[in-house]
């Protein structure tokens, strides 16, 4: 499920871009499960060193560069796709542990777990 | 003296320049609706298909196509050259909580006369699949010298 600033998703919502970057931004999935949130984000064209992920806060972002993949002597005969980086801004909606979060790269999608906090955890409480 | 490439004098190589020229027109034809564009990630439905986007280029020598393909493995992509139709086709499978989703991702190209795929390589980098397909000889544009 994407979750959007359109949508009444609690979960995230994301922060209009600057209108000044030429960045695309990726299509993205985020749930959030019971002790992490996990986001997937699709990044192709971008080589592992090309991805850049920065907490600031309850903001987090998510850079993508592309690696250079066209060489000079491709001309080109027809575009339909973006050669633009991607940037994707998620605000959280609940404190993550930045020290476990952890992030895998293959075939052009990023997989984020962002565990969530002890006090964000879902607590039962017994009742006697 | 040059001899004209295919592109550059479409009216005197008009059997060369035609198949090439079909894949522009083919591009925008089968151009998906935006409602087809946005349903895309939200619909539970079984099985769809969707368009897959290209670039292409060309060199002295190749031709390029590319294809973004993000999250398929290449097992799961069957790439086939029928008469002079190129089609690429990519089985993904994403899954939720809701579920699995399947789609199925899909482009035709039509291809100049003379490929054949024993000559066409294909890379997967990245969820970037590079098709290179090598030119016949006989396309490639020849220097001709005046005696």
């Amino acid at each position: 499920m994407n979750t959007c600033c359109s949508t009444t998703s609690t979960d995230s919502c994301c922060k209009p871009e600057a209108p000044t970057e030429q960045t695309l931004k990726p299509r993205f999935s985020l749930t959030r499960g019971d002790d992490a949130f996990s986001v997937r984000v699709e990044l192709p064209g971008v080589p592992k060193d090309g991805v850049s992920l920065d907490l600031d806060k309850d903001i987090l972002t998510v850079s993508g560069k592309r690696s250079n993949s066209v060489p000079a002597s491709w001309k080109p005969l027809h575009r339909e796709l973006a050669d633009s980086s991607y940037t994707l801004r998620l605000q959280l909606q609940a404190p993550i542990d930045a020290d476990k979060l952890s992030a895998q790269l293959s075939d052009g999608v990023l997989t984020l777990s962002l565990p969530l906090r002890e006090v964000a955890k879902p607590r039962r409480i017994e009742v006697n | 003296m040059k001899l004209c490439t295919p592109y550059s004098c479409a009216t005197t190589s008009l059997n060369r320049a035609q198949p090439f020229e079909a894949l522009f027109r083919r591009s925008f034809a089968n151009a998906p609706s935006l409602a087809q564009l946005f349903a895309s990630g939200e619909s539970p439905s079984a099985s769809r298909n969707l368009r897959l986007a290209t670039d292409l280029f060309e060199d002295a020598d190749h031709y390029f196509a590319r294809f973004e393909i993000p999250g398929v493995k290449k097992e799961d992509i069957a790439i086939e050259l029928l008469d002079r139709e190129l089609t690429v086709t990519a089985r993904k499978t994403l899954r939720s909580d809701e579920g699995e989703q399947a789609f199925t991702l899909t482009r035709s190209l039509s291809m100049p006369v003379g490929i054949s795929s024993e000559v066409i390589s294909a890379k997967l980098e990245d969820g970037v699949l590079t098709l290179t397909l090598p030119k016949p000889a006989e396309q490639k544009p020849r220097a001709i010298t005046i005696e």
